[in-house]
């Protein structure tokens, strides 16, 4: 299959053409916030980050901000900040320069809110110009990576949903694409399953790493991952441990094997399956792929969920008939005949090809027309 | 449409599809299994006796230990399963020092 996307000056390919306007800090929002309400059409990014953060969590911030800004949905990025803090608005511009148009906007360079507002308003105008000049290109499946996600999850997403998507990951990577798993704290129970599919010593021993950062910072602070997860939605669909929930999450990432593990914000160096070091709760994770380069994120939910992205189109696939009669409204894809009426795995991977090389070349998800476009900055704490 | 779905043969648990109440009688391919106690769809049933300490076991592998001795025909879920993964850090350390893991 082939899809109509956005080449850019760093040869990656986008299915999105945005102008997105980014806080470097916290102290930015005020003026990201208006620029959104101003121009709807330009995609904003606030956080609550970017300054006085311990080391490991500016790690994280930093591989956020230049991963968002990266990624190829983007046709153009402004960068707004304070002008004091630890991640400036022009240290995350010298890191794209070249690689897409990029602009960075210091309010304390610009002289307050008004003269910021005056400096931002020709700018997102210009880049709205220059991005809808752009016009799409034939692309085929190596181009494009993927991302899945479960979130709502319940007793159904296991059986139908989750091995459907597996089989559509599968199907990227062996077209030459590229496929990512995040939401390493729903492997514990897991893991050994994506072990045994590593290619190599070297990831089996970051998989291994990540999960143990995890477990020790949850002991750490006093308390266990498993009291945290499953959430009090998943055990009242039915899901009794962490460990049946991540065997039921992982098929998602297919039967391929793992070329290796990638960290925050890192984009992956070659074709295939790739896994991430990715923070759980739901805008966050996303928010991590995009950060990684994904295009699109494959969702799965059971008791469904609204969640979208700035950045990346969310397809929300749900198989439990009780999940898509509460939210319908949210769902792109239904695949409930594989619980109620047996129909098959492959005919629901069938469903999600399609409708992805559809959203791949422009058609838009429910997260899309609704407007969310939530996002959560990972950080260390976060599951 | 069958009431219970199997994942794998080797589980003994299954989903039920739709709520079951006490007493009712459900083919669980073709053995007729009594249910104990009201089971909300997409839970899990027992379909074999499960003692304390043993494994839950669901896509054939353990996803749980008894905390007692479940009946078949019980409800299994958080009331009498403990979660396997309070041996995990156990189970990292085995592998870190078996492979090539430092």
């Amino acid at each position: 299959m082939k899809f109509e996307g956005y080449r850019r000056k760093d040869g990656k390919v986008g299915v999105r053409n945005h102008v997105l306007f980014l806080s470097s800090v916290v102290c930015a929002n005020g003026i990201i916030h208006r620029i959104g309400c101003e121009f709807p059409e330009v995609m904003t990014i606030e956080h609550t980050k970017g300054c006085v953060d311990l080391a490991d969590d500016r790690e994280i911030v930093r591989n956020m901000l230049i991963g968002l800004a990266r990624n190829p949905n983007v046709g153009a990025v402004v960068f707004v900040g304070l002008g004091c803090e630890d991640t400036t608005a022009e240290y995350l511009y010298e890191r794209l320069e070249g690689a897409k148009p990029v602009a960075a906007v210091s309010i304390q360079n610009e002289g307050g809110t008004s003269k910021t507002l005056e400096k931002c308003r020709p700018l997102a105008k210009k880049f709205l110009k220059e991005t809808k000049k752009q016009t799409r290109e034939t692309f085929g499946p190596d181009e494009l990576v993927i991302s899945t996600k479960c979130g709502g999850t319940d007793w159904t997403s296991a059986i139908a949903p989750n091995p459907s998507v597996g089989i559509v990951s599968d199907r990227v990577v062996q077209a030459g694409g590229t496929s990512l798993l995040g939401e390493t704290g729903g492997w514990f129970g897991g893991e050994e399953v994506l072990l045994s599919r590593s290619r190599n010593e070297q990831t089996k021993m970051r998989i291994l790493r990540l999960l143990h950062k995890r477990y020790d910072e949850a002991e750490r602070r006093g308390t266990k991952v498993e009291k945290s997860n499953p959430s009090p939605g998943n055990i009242a669909g039915g899901i009794t441990t962490l460990k049946e929930k991540a065997l039921g999450n992982i098929l998602k990432s297919g039967e391929s094997p793992i070329e290796g593990v990638l960290g925050v914000g890192q984009y992956p160096p070659g074709h295939g399956l790739w896994v991430m070091d990715n923070y759980g709760i739901d805008p966050a994770s996303v928010a991590g792929m995009a950060a990684a380069g994904a295009q699109i994120v494959l969702f799965t939910t059971g008791r469904g969920t609204p969640t979208g992205s700035p950045i990346c189109p969310v397809i929300k696939i749900c198989s439990s008939p009780m999940g898509m009669e509460a939210l319908r409204e949210n769902i792109d894809i239904d695949l409930s005949d594989i619980v109620t009426e047996a129909a098959s795995l492959g005919s629901g991977a069938d469903r999600i090809e399609t409708f992805m090389y559809q959203v791949a070349s422009g058609k838009l998800t429910k997260a899309e027309i609704l407007g969310h476009r939530e996002f959560v900055m990972p950080g260390v704490g976060i599951l | 449409m069958p009431r219970v779905l199997r994942i794998h043969p080797d589980d003994n648990v299954v989903n039920v599809l739709s709520d079951l109440n006490p007493d009712e009688v459900v083919d669980v391919e073709g053995e007729k299994i009594v249910v104990r106690s009201s089971i909300p769809m997409g839970h899990k049933m027992a379909v074999k006796n499960i003692h304390e300490g043993k494994p839950v076991i669901k896509y054939g592998q353990a996803i749980g230990y008894a905390q007692k001795d479940i009946q078949i025909g019980e409800h299994v879920h958080v009331h009498n399963v403990e979660d396997p993964i309070s041996n995990w850090k156990a189970q990292y350390e085995i592998l870190a020092r078996g492979g090539n893991i430092n």
